[in-house]
């Protein structure tokens, strides 16, 4: 059988406990990232402790809108789910550290809709679950959300992270699934989801962008439509009208062998020495081939403990 | 690219043209722009920027469009960016970031050719994409477009990164409304893309270069322009559809697609013009 991934050795620092984030926001194809690694963990028979990014927003719905009004009211057109101010980073960190630790720590859950809270008690959609401990051996944590590799001046999450995944698309995209999704599905005006935008550019590019300089390896899609107007764009480019750069910060961290990840994915090219293009209906294939033997790694650290 | 694309046609064509630049367009020189900014940082706009209406002279490049296109006559000014332009033009009372004084454009030109940023632009009751011919757009994706700025500002021009972040973000909101919007009024749409990772346009080293990048063409309407798509993919190497009216090519032939391209929708264009 080829091998595709031969073990370096994962530049760890929970080995016990490991910690995988993938960092991106929705739309750029986390949905695909978080099937891929499902389908690993249960051919892999990986525990999973699963954290989602929005549990760790400082505020619900109701309060988020006020708190909003309240920036606006001083001055600060800059308010946004994107920044510090509407996040709790340092309770972020606190469970990486934690976890990566004793493999325990709290979590909860943001329900986004009616659909969602029905399950729940007295709690209603657009607000948070009771903080609740995490469920015991577990093999690792994973993380989806917008801040897996955050850094700001007190607070650094980057650092408990062993694997570190960023889901980028190119920002005209990012704006175009907004767009696309706000103005269909949640009426607002294509107007209002661009003041949006714009207000939230301010964090995007401070908090949420840096971030993708540290990922062990990074995936991005680029559409292959003209994206020059977002806002006129009718449809949101297919896979089919996509391709997907996949970069890895140190190729030999994780031994990748790209003659084999090639082969295996057809018309699939290297762009830079660390980088491999894939068709954009290949990413879930491709994440299938690279992610088994580094999460194997991961184990693997984990089991010599 | 574009630019040496264009002087091919035009050679090779014989068409004789009237060139305006954008910037001759801005109301304001550098240092006058300065002081503008600062006035309005300090009355709590912190967007104005060279790509709105309060720094443009959009008024005049209407006027121009409109009287070249029904005279073929009309004004232009240069804007000298450096001490090398200034030293070309000839004129000691100038510096770089003025305007030279306005002049006639050359007589007897089969077309005018303006190169800037707002072509097609509409704003406060001007629009001026309905008076021109041939509306091409020339479009970076947007983490691109901010590599290659950070990279320039940076390296050549001596700007810190922070200050050349702060400048994007100010820029934001009339590059949203003002620029964006052209680009949904044009005839051909050229973008760009690089394959490699632009994740964090603010640390990527080096500027793609077009061998890592792929450019997608979009025609509005291609039928209006008799675009001949077989026949583009055949002399274009590894060039393929991915929607009815847009073609990627490698980034290595934008050149020859725009040749191949401009010699097609522009030549009757200017066969129509010499027969009225």
């Amino acid at each position: 059988m080829p091998q595709a991934i031969t073990f370096e050795g994962v530049q760890g620092v929970s080995r016990n406990h490991p910690i995988v984030a993938v960092t991106g926001s929705s739309g750029a194809g986390t949905s695909t990232v978080k099937d891929a690694f499902e389908h690993v963990f249960r051919r892999e028979g990986t525990n999973a402790a699963v954290i989602e990014g929005d549990s760790f927003h400082r505020y619900n719905r109701a309060e988020m809108k006020i708190a909003m009004a309240e920036a606006t009211e001083k001055g600060n057109l800059d308010f946004s789910h994107f920044g510090p101010d509407a996040n709790l980073f340092s309770d972020i960190e606190n469970l990486f550290k934690t976890y990566g630790e004793t493999g325990s720590g709290k979590r909860r859950l943001y329900l986004h809709n009616d659909e969602e809270a029905a399950a729940y008690d007295g709690v209603g959609s657009g607000e948070f679950t009771p903080w609740e401990d995490i469920p015991e051996q577990t093999d690792l944590l994973f993380y989806e959300g917008l801040h897996g590799g955050v850094v700001t001046a007190g607070v650094n999450v980057a650092q408990y992270v062993d694997l570190k995944i960023g889901v980028v698309p190119v920002i005209n995209l990012e704006w175009i699934q907004k767009i696309h999704r706000d103005t269909s599905q949640r009426g607002y005006s294509g107007e209002a989801v661009m003041d949006t935008i714009l207000r939230r550019m301010h964090d995007y590019v401070h908090h949420i962008i840096p971030q993708f300089k540290s990922s062990d390896i990074n995936f991005q899609r680029v559409p292959i439509v003209d994206t020059s107007d977002p806002i006129i764009a009718r449809d949101i480019p297919t896979p089919d009208e996509s391709l997907v750069v996949i970069r890895f910060r140190s190729p030999d961290d994780f031994g990748v062998e790209f003659p084999y990840l090639l082969q295996m994915i057809q018309n699939s090219w290297m762009s830079r020495r660390n980088s491999i293009v894939v068709p954009g209906g290949k990413m879930g294939l491709a994440m299938e081939l690279i992610l088994p033997p580094i999460l194997r790694q991961l184990m693997a650290g984990k089991a010599r403990k | 690219m574009v630019r040496d694309a264009f002087e091919h046609v035009f050679r090779r064509q014989s068409i004789s043209v009237a060139r305006v630049e954008g910037e001759s367009y801005h109301r304001f020189s550098r240092s006058d722009m300065i002081d503008e900014i600062t006035r309005a940082a300090d009355q709590g706009d912190n967007n104005f920027s060279h790509f709105g209406p309060q720094a443009n002279l959009f008024n005049d490049v209407q006027d121009l469009f409109k009287s070249y296109g029904e005279t073929g006559a009309g004004q232009k000014r240069r804007y000298l960016h450096s001490v090398d332009d200034v030293a070309n033009y000839g004129s000691p009372d100038l510096k770089p970031g003025e305007f030279t004084p306005w002049e006639d454009l050359p007589g007897d030109t089969d077309m005018l050719m303006y190169e800037g940023l707002h072509g097609c632009v509409e704003a406060d009751g001007i629009n001026l994409a309905p008076m021109v011919d041939l509306k091409i757009g020339i479009v970076p994706v947007i983490n691109l477009e901010w590599i290659q700025k950070i990279h320039r500002d940076t390296s050549q021009r001596g700007y810190s990164e922070d200050a050349v972040i702060d400048t994007i973000l100010r820029r934001m909101h009339d590059y949203v409304h003002y620029l964006i919007p052209q680009f949904r009024r044009t005839d051909i749409n050229f973008q760009t893309v690089p394959v490699v990772d632009t994740s964090d346009p603010f640390v990527a080293m080096d500027v793609p270069t077009l061998d890592e990048c792929v450019v997608v063409i979009r025609f509005r309407e291609p039928d209006q322009f008799d675009i001949d798509f077989p026949y583009l993919m055949s002399e274009i190497h590894d060039s393929w559809m991915s929607r009815r009216n847009s073609l990627v090519v490698p980034g290595g032939k934008l050149g020859l697609a725009m040749e191949l391209i401009l010699t097609m929708t522009l030549c009757p264009i200017i066969r129509r013009s010499k027969n009225l």
